[in-house]
């Protein structure tokens, strides 16, 4: 049922992705297309497989079977790094920065690793520092982020929601066609949530690139995802809209019914 | 602030501090031959060969976060190549046999990493670094023409022509004055290496290297350039001991001399740039003020490196640095470096 | 013809037997506290020094009882230097990160060199075999001596009795769950320092026994200090990351390796141990026996 598709051309696409740990099988079958533009939600109880299949997409584990392609390239087999200069940029469930270097060391890493990867000059003759135009976008980004009051402090310091922020401005500096998002929101209180929310939304608004997240408020997920698939057990239990997925009997009965809404 | 003295910031303002330090330590062992006796020189000399280890060392530990414990047989390398392409081939340029000796350094190094780095990092890799300079250990002590157990022996200190000139090496302090032009020279691109962008990439990996991937780093390669950096780096210093003491043993590729840098880091602390070479200057006056005692020397070594654990487990650099803060007021952060992961 | 096979498997097993001895103490300490004890070659000469002493004092013709309790008085007297080191220094560095409890161990091992130097002297020594260790057994053309024997029969001899009390005693299994959790075992009212302290304590006891027993093999030198630990880390990480049982096998599969290695590249003794133990670590790195401590 994933593979008929109306709109955007499949980008990422996910095909019988099997993955097994030595006492569990957390990944049945699994299909996924996401299409170019599409702002895509896994959900799913605790335990579905959500974060096992998110490893699978970005490389940070290998499939047992099944097979991943990326504009039509297989990438089953690459290494996370190797997806990144693809296109690739993802967030962790649970922020992850460089803890002891300041917040634009941070991003200035990930912009010159961009460069690198998109084999462009990092900085200018034998200079140390970054270059000016690097320089330049460490603003930008913080600014869009709302980082750049804190850019000199110690990435280890900040609050919770501004390590999300900050891991979200390393990504947006790879400039992603895709951009893996794993629990935005985790941890969050209400008005973050509500705040990171809004600033995912400026970020597709802005750069357009394709988004995939997973989360488990419901909330944040039928503000943003324009489609929506439904893991339940380690199988793909639904694929469709927002409205479609909240209306299938099934998935009232599996989720929505067995979980409150903001859990 | 860890990361002010940790080398990569991007704010400017630690290469003129650097600098400045860096120039006093110059005029101080620059002007010690006319002030001091031979036996100060001469640990002076040894001590800056020792910096040189040391930092190299710590481009992988504090950079990347790979622990070698074999990195003496990287200096062992690079000093018998040395002694050894002078006494076959003396027509060869000295400058050339040293580049020589440190690219050679650099491939074993490249040619290792390429396959210890794919399998293992952490204490594995630590362990490996052990069993292969056991190894080298082991060749040098059983090799008839590298003087088995015995070393090369009456290795001479080179003429160096520099086109317009030509310096004798083997008068007075002059090897003395090359030496320690070689190791500001080396100490440089270290630096260089650890505050520019390479630098960026080498500290993203040693705070989280999985974090780097996701940002498209090829962690393995870096760690293998810095492996081969330091090595490289390690080596050349290791063909300049060799003249240095005009005799070479197997002992320059034994465990116990790989420790030292990693004394020397640990001591000083591995945050600052500034961490091994602290580590390496207590050390040489520990042992230097201990040298006539005998086996109270290494009693007396042992006690003062106990202490300094126990007083600063940071490393001096970072206990100082705590310690001043708490004066001024502000919270410690600890720094934590781990070995094994 | 026999001989030519099977006398390197028995020096084999003898060097084997002569590192795991070595090593029982090393792996106990790494296995529960994480420590790499670099000192562990001090103490172990500091017991072959002071088992030394004892039999010199002694005098006359030692006999195989006085040669064991000999070793045992050196290995509590090691012990002793154990609870001394565990108060004053193991128990600060506790919190401390681990890469520098390296700088410890490594001032330890200076210190105890430094005592043996002033205390004894830097000239060699060597002690005699008692006499009843001292003939050979010849069993076609293979000669072995007896001390061998003895030795491998003590190696297996101490890793049955290690392992008997891993597995089927209290304390054994109190071990085990120390060593893979020491939050849970705290949480559940286990005075966890004083095990510690005990542990370091058991660990010096052996390094301390294991000099003694392994005396009349060794030329007493400051040396002695630096010359097994390299093969007894190997041994440590090889076996598994500090189980006993891995670090029994890994140290008669290097030993033996390497011992008939050196028939074939004979130019290089010793090398293939190194080379084996490399092979190893690239080929298995979670060790022979992986995922269990001690």
């Amino acid at each position: 049922m994933t593979a008929a598709r109306q709109g955007g051309t499949p980008l990422l696409v996910a095909t019988k992705i099997v993955k097994d740990y030595p006492s569990v099988k957390v990944l049945k079958d699994v299909d996924v297309s996401v299409a170019e533009g599409d702002t895509f939600a896994v959900i799913g109880p605790n335990g579905a497989g959500k974060t096992t299949l998110f490893k699978v997409l970005s490389g940070e584990v290998f499939a047992d079977r099944g097979t991943v392609t990326f504009k039509d390239l297989d990438v089953t087999r690459m290494p996370e790094w190797k997806r990144v200069r693809l296109g690739f940029g993802r967030s962790f469930q649970v922020a992850r920065v460089f803890p002891d270097l300041t917040t634009d060391e941070n991003v200035v890493i990930a912009i010159e690793a961009y460069h690198r990867n998109a084999g462009q000059p990092v900085t200018r003759g034998l200079a140390c520092k970054p270059s000016r135009e690097t320089r330049d976008i460490v603003e930008d980004t913080l600014l869009e982020v709302g980082l750049i009051d804190k850019r000199h402090e110690i990435a280890r310091l900040l609050s919770h929601g501004d390590k999300k922020r900050l891991e979200l401005a390393m990504s947006l500096a790879l400039r992603p066609r895709v951009l893996m998002l794993d629990e935005p929101t985790a941890g969050m209180s209400p008005s973050d949530r509500r705040a990171a929310t809004e600033l995912i939304a400026a970020i597709k608004e802005r750069h357009g690139m394709t988004i995939v997240l997973t989360e488990h408020d419901m909330e944040v997920v039928f503000g943003l995802a324009s489609r929506v698939a439904v893991l339940h057990q380690g199988a793909m239990v639904v694929t469709g809209t927002p409205a479609q997925v909240r209306d299938d009997p099934m998935v009232r009965e599996i989720y929505l019914g067995s979980e409150p809404v903001h859990a | 602030m860890t990361s002010s003295t940790n080398g990569s910031t991007i704010n400017g303002s630690t290469w003129r501090r650097d600098a400045l330090i860096a120039a006093v330590a110059l005029a101080v062992l620059v002007s010690l031959p006319f002030v001091a006796n031979k036996g100060i020189v001469f640990v002076a000399g040894t001590l800056a060969l020792h910096v040189v280890f040391g930092l190299s060392w710590n481009l992988m530990f504090g950079q990347t976060g790979l622990v070698s414990f074999g990195h003496a047989s990287f200096f062992a390398i690079g000093g018998y190549a040395f002694a050894w392409t002078a006494k076959m081939f003396p027509q060869l340029h000295p400058l050339l046999l040293f580049a020589g000796a440190g690219v050679l350094g650099a491939l074993v190094a490249l040619v290792v990493g390429m396959i210890a780095l794919r399998r293992s990092v952490g204490v594995y890799f630590a362990i490996l670094s052990l069993a292969l300079s056991q190894i080298v250990y082991l060749l040098l002590s059983y090799t008839p023409s590298l003087g088995q157990e015995d070393g090369l022996t009456g290795i001479r200190r080179p003429l160096l022509s520099l086109g317009l000139t030509t310096i004798d090496l083997a008068r007075g302090d002059n090897y003395y004055y090359f030496m320690i032009a070689m190791c500001t020279l080396l100490a440089i691109g270290l630096w260089w290496v650890v505050h520019g962008s390479m630098g960026r990439v080498f500290k993203s990996i040693q705070q989280d290297p999985e974090r780097a991937a996701f940002l498209g780093i090829n962690v393995q390669g870096y760690r293998l350039r810095s492996f081969a950096i330091a090595s490289g780096t390690t080596a050349i210093a290791g063909a300049l001991y060799g003249p240095w003491l005009q005799l070479l043993t197997p002992e320059i590729a034994h465990w116990t001399f790989s420790a030292r840098p990693i004394l020397y880091t640990l001591l000083g602390g591995v945050q600052s740039f500034w961490g091994p070479v602290v580590g390496a200057l207590c050390f040489a006056v520990l042992e230097y003020g201990t040298r006539t005692l005998h086996g109270l020397s290494e009693i007396v070594v042992g006690c003062i490196l106990l202490l300094i654990v126990l007083a600063f487990p940071g490393g001096l650099l970072g206990g100082l640095s705590r310690l001043g803060k708490r004066m001024a007021g502000k919270p410690a952060v600890a720094a934590k470096p781990e070995l094994a992961r | 013809m026999l001989a030519e096979f099977l006398s390197p498997l028995f020096n084999g097993l003898f060097s084997a037997m002569v590192v795991f001895l070595f090593a029982t103490g090393l792996t106990l300490i790494f296995g529960i506290l994480r420590i790499l004890n670099f000192a562990h070659g001090g103490f172990f000469m500091l017991g072959a020094y002071l088992a030394f002493t004892l039999v010199r004092l002694i005098g006359g013709d030692m006999s195989i009882a006085s040669y064991l309790l000999v070793s045992i008085a050196a290995g509590i007297a090691v012990g002793f230097c154990g609870l001394v080191v565990e108060r004053l220094i193991f128990r600060r560095l506790q919190h401390v990160d681990e890469a520098y409890s390296l700088i410890a161990t490594y001032a330890l091992l200076l210190i105890s060199e430094g005592a043996v130097k002033a205390i004894w002297g830097v000239s060699f020594h060597s002690a005699t075999t008692p006499s009843a260790l001292g003939s050979a057994v010849v069993v076609g053309d293979l000669v072995m001596p007896v001390f061998a024997i003895f030795i491998i029969a003590l190696g297996v001899l101490c890793y049955a009795v290690l392992e008997w009390i891993l597995q089927h005693t209290a304390v054994g299994k109190l071990m085990k769950s120390l060593a893979s959790d020491p939050w849970m075992a705290g949480m559940l009212g286990i005075n966890v320092p004083r095990f510690y302290a005990w542990i370091v304590v058991i660990g010096f006891f052996l390094a301390g026994l294991a000099g003694g027993l392994l005396l009349p093999n060794q030329t007493l030198s400051p040396n002695l200090a630096s010359v097994f630990v390299v093969q007894a880390f190997g041994v440590l990480i090889v076996g598994g990351m500090g189980n006993i049982r891995g670090a029994f096998l890994a140290s008669i599969l290097l030993c033996v390796i390497d011992s008939y290695g050196s028939i074939v590249f004979s130019q290089v003794p010793g090398i293939f141990f190194y080379v084996a133990m490399a092979v190893m670590l690239l080929a298995r790195p979670q060790g022979l026996i992986a995922g269990a401590r001690l």
